[in-house]
């Protein structure tokens, strides 16, 4: 109890007294982790936006004006016993029109032809939604066969577009996740050879303090005690840093995040704001962590004494 | 020549002449990376309440032989026993153990800057677990021995070299150590400074501790008029009861 008491005080003596050098390393370790913390809010930024893009990606099947509202139903449960499938929406012959007088405004063409017709010329419509990007070529094959030829309207070279636009939508996805896995990675690395230097140079800077403690009797958890203690030190104050840091930028960024997301799902001060103590505390877990995992790897050497 | 001594503070058991003396080298020889010669077949028996100077010319073995007494260095062949302890392969986590029973005072002070007077002298009975009341009251005595009550709060870098020595040898002094080790303790001093070192050491001596005093410094050997080892390339040369500075 005694000796913890006095790891305790000598390793927050060891940092005061070494101010500026407390200083700096704790400086590298904020800057490390607010950098981890910016490449992190980044990805579920990322993870966001895709998740936001995949919800508007659907497929649209337009019946012919003769096909019957039975016949249709009878597609969408089809559709929905697919496993692809996520959702089917139907459109109705009367919304689709509707949508279409919407769509084209004040213009009184529209009116006119439809009144000449005397009949309304456009057929049911089902919206598709796959469960994942790749299930609409599925879909897109099941909806081409023979069989609903007659019934659907030129469907064909819709589905091709779709299948393009599709396909390179999934390309993009799995690219920018295979590519934030590894920046993340990467700049991981880098935080972490970051974080163990700027220790590492604070214990080189005690290393004859280190052995004269050791010549003058002190064990070697005796002289790794304090250092644990200025490491959390470290840590704890970076952690703090990194959030107060944080708080700032997001709220001056957030209106152009708004604005770039603009009918989307991303709300990353939001996100933020809800998740506050849980940020916090894994910065704190991380910039401990490290700062701590550090100081007891680099001072083993030094020990030997 | 040597008489049994069995009423030694380190004496373990009566009769046997290795465990009643202080310091024990069975031919100790201790080799460098490179075939670096520290010292080659060396015996030696300090008992109880000598002072010994241990002399020679510069790379003959002197320091080698202080480290190898706080265990800061292990012997490749023969057999080093401190008060009884044979610790020729002493473990790692034994050698904190060791030390405290040890005091030793270096050339370069070895104190530690970013601590006051007071606090480096603690250091010494903290890392003991001695309680904080009776460090309170130890160390301004320990600090008086060497007169330096005054300068308490002070660090290091506030105080001469002299002074700096004298708190090393506070601390050295803080367990009551039956051995005192000094390796050139005069060494960065002037005159004045190092004869005050000097009579500081035969006090405590004249006290019970037995001191191996490692020097460069022909007048204080024979001013002393104490047993002294000289040492040449890693070999004992000389051991005089009541010696002089050979070389
Ligand atoms: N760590 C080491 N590695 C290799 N060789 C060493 C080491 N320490 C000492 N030596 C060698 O061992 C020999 C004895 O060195 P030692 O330090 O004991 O001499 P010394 O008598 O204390 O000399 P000085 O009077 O200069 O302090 C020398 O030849 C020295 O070069
Ligand atoms: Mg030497």
């Amino acid at each position: 109890m005694v000796t913890l008491g006095r790891m305790i005080v000598f390793g927050v003596q060891t940092f005061w007294r070494n101010i500026w050098l407390s200083l700096v390393t704790v400086l590298i370790v904020t800057l490390n982790l607010f950098l981890m913390s910016v490449v992190l809010g980044l990805n579920v930024v990322g993870q966001q936006t895709l998740t936001a893009v995949k919800e508007r990606v659907n497929l649209s099947v337009y019946f012919t004006a003769t096909t019957s509202e039975d016949r249709v139903e009878t597609v969408r449960q089809e559709l929905l016993a697919r496993p692809e499938v996520e959702s089917v929406d139907l459109i109705s012959r009367a919304e689709r029109l509707e949508l279409l007088r919407r769509s084209q405004g004040q213009s009184n063409l529209i009116n006119a032809a439809i009144e000449a017709l005397g009949e309304n010329p456009l057929g049911a419509g089902l919206i598709v939604t796959a469960k994942t990007l790749d299930g609409y070529n599925a879909i897109a094959r099941f909806l081409q066969s023979d069989r609903y030829e007659t019934i659907i309207e030129d469907t064909g070279r819709e589905f091709e577009t779709n299948q393009t636009v599709i396909n390179r939508l999934t390309l993009i996805v799995g690219r920018i996740q295979g590519a934030s896995l590894w920046l993340t990675l990467l700049f991981g690395l880098i935080a972490v050879l970051m974080v163990f230097n700027a220790i590492r140079v604070t214990i080189y800077a005690h290393r004859e303090e280190i052995g004269i403690m050791k010549l003058v009797g002190a064990s070697d958890a005796f002289v790794r005690g304090p250092f644990v203690v200025t490491s959390l030190l470290y840590g704890l104050l970076a952690s703090l840093f990194t959030t107060i840091i944080f708080v700032p930028i997001l709220t001056i960024t957030n209106p152009f995040f708004s604005q770039f997301f603009a009918g989307y799902d991303v709300n990353i001060l939001g996100y933020v704001q809800q998740h506050l103590w849980q940020i916090l505390g894994l910065e704190v877990v991380v910039g401990c962590g490290l700062s701590v995992l550090s100081s007891l790897f680099a001072i083993g050497r030094y020990l030997r004494v | 020549m040597r008489r049994p001594l069995s009423t030694g503070p380190f004496a373990t058991t009566v009769g046997n002449r290795d465990e009643s003396t202080v310091v024990t080298f069975q031919h100790v020889t201790k080799i460098y990376q490179k075939k670096n010669v520290g010292l080659e077949d060396v015996s030696i028996h300090i008992e109880p309440g000598e002072f010994v100077s241990v002399v020679g010319q510069s790379g003959s073995g002197k320091t080698t032989l202080a480290k190898l007494i706080i265990a800061e260095e292990r012997v490749d062949k023969g057999r080093i026993i401190i008060g009884g302890w044979d610790i020729t392969h002493i473990k790692h986590h034994e050698v904190p153990t060791l030390r405290r029973q040890i005091g030793v005072v270096f050339q370069d002070f070895k104190l530690l800057p970013k601590k006051s007077l007071f606090e480096n002298v603690a250091f010494a009975l903290e890392v003991a677990g001695q309680s904080t009341r009776s460090i309170r009251t130890v160390v301004p005595q320990l600090l008086k021995i060497v007169g330096l009550e005054q300068k308490i709060d002070r660090y290091p870098d506030q105080v001469s070299g002299g002074e700096q020595q004298r708190v090393v040898i506070a601390r050295a002094l803080a367990h009551r150590p039956k051995l005192l080790v000094a390796d050139e303790p005069t060494g960065n001093l002037d005159t004045i400074n190092a004869q005050e070192i000097i009579s500081l050491l035969k006090k405590i001596n004249e006290f019970g501790t037995t001191v191996v005093l490692v020097t460069h410094n022909r007048e204080i050997v024979n001013m002393l008029r104490k047993r002294v080892i000289t040492l040449d390339h890693g070999h004992v040369i000389a051991d005089q009861r009541s010696g002089k500075y050979l070389l």
